[in-house]
């Protein structure tokens, strides 16, 4: 039901922004709960949708759990982590929050935050105490980014040609309410937020690599060489089914990733790590080969086929990377 | 066998003090920035290596050529890589220039030659067709004979440079013949004839390098062929072994491994410390080291002795996987800043994304370009079959 209607939704021509499928669909019941969220973040991937899906619903389940304001579903939220200093520790954050009068004012760089140039509200990690590298003294602000004259925001796209900005809060001063939840111990729900994010990421690589698989499969029936179509070529036919193979073990990560959520931290980390290494070697492997199989037709920007790749690259290392994930898994 | 000799030493010597001395420096700083180079660079970098007598690589030395060993020749390309000199184009001094001292008239070889040295005329490779890409041999581009003319129909495809080129050589049917490999001819063109279009395409990293050119009734003189008519084949296959290994850049994977190593350093590493300490990262860059250094090997055992195709063959995929893999590394290292892609234009394009260090962007076009290499010069796939064959026959 709700695949089909997204399916739908996704191939029919005419508005397909965020606002108008959340409102046509009524997807807000989908935002908050995982298992639905990842049907729809399957078929994002496999039409390749540029949408703030992920972002808007992990930014959205954070403010429920902090009791910050509510936002309708349509509203584009994201969230800024990420930092010019650091890698994928959540400890090592360093942008600072300090206490002015009643308010905070901020300092600092986020990098590469993903929608930022095009949201509705931000959620930003900060430091309020302790050093870098330590769990404690981590905050989350709601910020409206087009009420801070003193952020300097440096839009550009990043390699799935969605927008992304560099925030430098230059001692923006906000308000008391701008705190959203327990000050200094956003840490686990951090780190929970990007296990979430990381689900439907890998959710959303399912429907990726199904379609390019669909799309190599095509290419090759119908494209003849030596007089005959490509596909008559056992060498790729074999290649064809080897990224099946990673196709059927991405399909099953995801599965692990989400069905993992509302266990216990460490059950969580070990599913959602397990699954998104698995994810990323799909992606690298389907991608990679899949512009192989198309030969020069596969460098081209023309097809949808690079672009799918592209996503499924952003996807490899967007919240981190498989190095990342391998490593919390050896512990 | 895998040492240089004192003489060639000697060599390297020279033409790392004449990159470091005789060369134009802009190209050498943009090149180091990751800044795109113009065409304008490109005749720059030319005109040094000219000067010197050294832009006719591979051509004999009676036109013009260097007239190196494979050795000398090998040792130039490494320490241009290693310098960030511009790579040479090579679709007129590497691929044309040496079929046309080969095979071409003496007057194909009094203009086109000099043209071609003194940065006069750059080339276009119009070989690959929509409907012939590994099958080659089953092109339809059509020459047909009128008079003392060809008129020239069809279209190429992937032409590498034909934004900039001037003339171009192209692979056509002049006749059918029982094997398609047979009525083949190479007909050479000026790209501003009436009836030739060209169309840019645009690739997945966002360059417009390669096009489309059509041909629609173009008439050139039969004087533009080069060689016997119906004989491209055999001087394509000419050209072939000579140019075996001009896919190896070997001193551009040590100069972009160097690079990765050094960018590390910089980048910090989860928990702290810097990636340059990343037991992941120093391993994997590690296993990219040490396959260079096997694959480096190979080549240089096959400067020093004739090798056969299924040599050719295997150090190809070879050299272009371990390519690959370097440029894998880069993003693996750049994919925290999300793979940001940049216009790489200006000299101060970094300063789009100032919290995202500027060798992201770097990694990112450079991983999607070089899934290239192992599609042109014959893809993995066909060169696997072309060792397969060779396997087969000692079967037999
Ligand atoms: C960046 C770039 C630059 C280029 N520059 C030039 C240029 O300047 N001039 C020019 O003429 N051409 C150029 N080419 C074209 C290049 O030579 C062709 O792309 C190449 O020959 C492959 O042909 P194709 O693209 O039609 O792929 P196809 O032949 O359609 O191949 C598609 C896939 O099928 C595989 N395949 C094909 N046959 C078999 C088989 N029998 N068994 C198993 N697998 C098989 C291939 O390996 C490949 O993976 C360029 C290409 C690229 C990508």
């Amino acid at each position: 039901m709700l695949r089909d209607s997204v399916r739908a939704f996704l191939a029919a021509r005419g508005d397909r922004s965020w606002a108008a499928l959340v409102d046509r669909l009524e997807l807000g019941e989908a935002l908050r709960d995982a298992r639905q969220g990842a049907i729809v973040a399957e078929e994002i991937g496999r039409a390749r949708a540029a949408l703030p899906f992920a972002e808007t619903a992990v930014t959205q389940w954070l403010l429920e759990r902090c009791g910050g304001p509510g936002f309708e579903a349509a509203a584009v939220l994201t969230m800024a982590w990420a930092e010019p200093g650091m890698r994928y520790d959540m400890a090592d954050i360093a942008m600072t929050a300090r206490r002015d009068g009643d308010g905070w004012r901020l300092g600092g760089s986020k990098s590469a935050v993903g929608w930022a140039p095009a949201c509705d509200r931000l959620v930003v990690a900060a430091r309020t105490a302790g050093t870098v590298g330590e769990r404690g003294g981590l905050s989350l602000f709601l910020l409206d980014p087009a009420l801070a004259p003193n952020l300097r925001t440096h839009a550009h796209r990043t390699i799935d040609g969605r927008p992304a900005a560099d925030l430098i809060f230059e001692d923006q001063f906000f308000g008391a309410d701008a705190l959203i939840g327990k000050p200094d111990q956003a840490i686990d729900l951090i780190e929970e937020a990007r296990d979430r994010a990381t689900a439907l990421l890998a959710a959303e690589a399912v429907g990726l690599l199904d379609s390019l698989l669909a799309q190599c499969i095509a290419y090759t029936g119908q494209r003849r060489q030596f007089d005959r179509p490509l596909a008559d070529f056992q060498a790729l036919q074999h290649r064809m089914v080897d990224m099946y193979l990673e196709c059927e073990l991405a399909r099953s990560a995801a599965w692990l990733a989400v069905e993992a959520l509302d266990e216990d931290a460490a059950t969580r980390a070990h599913a959602v790590s397990s699954a998104m290494v698995n994810i990323a070697r799909g992606c690298r492997f389907v991608g990679q080969q899949a512009i192989q199989l198309h030969g020069g037709m596969g460098m081209t920007d023309e097809l949808p086929l690079g672009h799918y790749v592209k996503r499924a690259m952003a996807i490899e290392v967007e919240w981190a990377d498989a190095d990342w994930h391998l490593a919390r898994i050896a512990g | 066998m895998l040492k240089l000799t004192p003489e060639e030493a000697a060599f390297r010597d020279e033409v790392r003090a004449f990159f470091a001395a005789d060369y134009p420096a802009h190209v050498i700083a943009k090149n180091a920035a990751g800044q795109q180079l113009d065409k304008q660079d490109h005749i720059d970098a030319q005109r040094a290596l000219h000067a010197r007598g050294w832009l006719g690589v591979g051509w004999p030395r009676d036109h013009g050529g260097t007239g190196w060993t494979p050795a000398q020749r090998y040792i130039f390309d490494q320490e241009l890589e290693l310098a960030n000199a511009a790579a040479i184009i090579p679709m007129a001094v590497i691929y044309i220039g040496p079929i046309i001292a080969a095979f071409g008239s003496d007057r194909q070889k009094a203009e086109w030659l000099p043209a071609i040295l003194e940065s006069r005329a750059f080339w276009a490779q119009g070989y690959s067709e929509p409907e012939a890409g590994s099958d080659l041999a089953s092109l339809r581009f059509s020459a047909v004979r009128d008079g003392d003319d060809y008129i020239l129909n069809g279209t190429k495809i992937w032409t590498s440079g034909a934004q900039w080129a001037d003339w171009i050589f192209c692979l056509a049917r002049t006749s059918r013949e029982e094997r398609k490999q047979q009525g083949i001819s190479l007909i050479c063109a000026p790209l501003d004839l009436p009836g030739i279009r060209i169309h840019p395409i645009r690739l997945i990293d966002g360059s417009y390098e390669l096009n489309r050119v059509e041909f629609d009734d173009v008439r050139v003189p039969v004087a533009n062929r080069i060689g016997e008519e119906g004989q491209a084949w055999h001087y394509a296959n000419v050209l072939l072994k000579t140019e075996r290994l001009s896919y190896a850049h070997i001193g551009a994977k040590k100069r972009d491994l160097a690079r990765l190593l050094a960018e590390a350093a910089h980048m910090p590493a989860s928990g702290g410390g810097t990636m340059d300490r990343d037991p992941a990262f120093r391993l994997a860059a590690a296993r990219v080291e040490a396959k260079l250094a096997a694959i480096e090997a190979s080549v240089l055992r096959s400067l020093r002795t004739e090798i056969s195709m299924a040599t050719a063959a295997a150090l190809k995929i070879a050299c272009t996987e371990c390519a690959q893999a370097i440029s894998e590394l880069a993003i693996d290292l750049a994919g925290r800043a999300r793979l940001p892609m940049l216009g790489r234009d200006e000299p101060d394009w970094t300063a789009a994304a100032p919290a995202v260090p500027g060798f992201g962007p770097l990694a990112v076009q450079s991983y999607l370009f070089e899934r290239a290499q192992t599609i042109y010069g014959g893809s993995t796939e066909i060169q696997k079959t072309i060792i397969w064959r060779a396997l087969a026959a000692m079967a037999r």
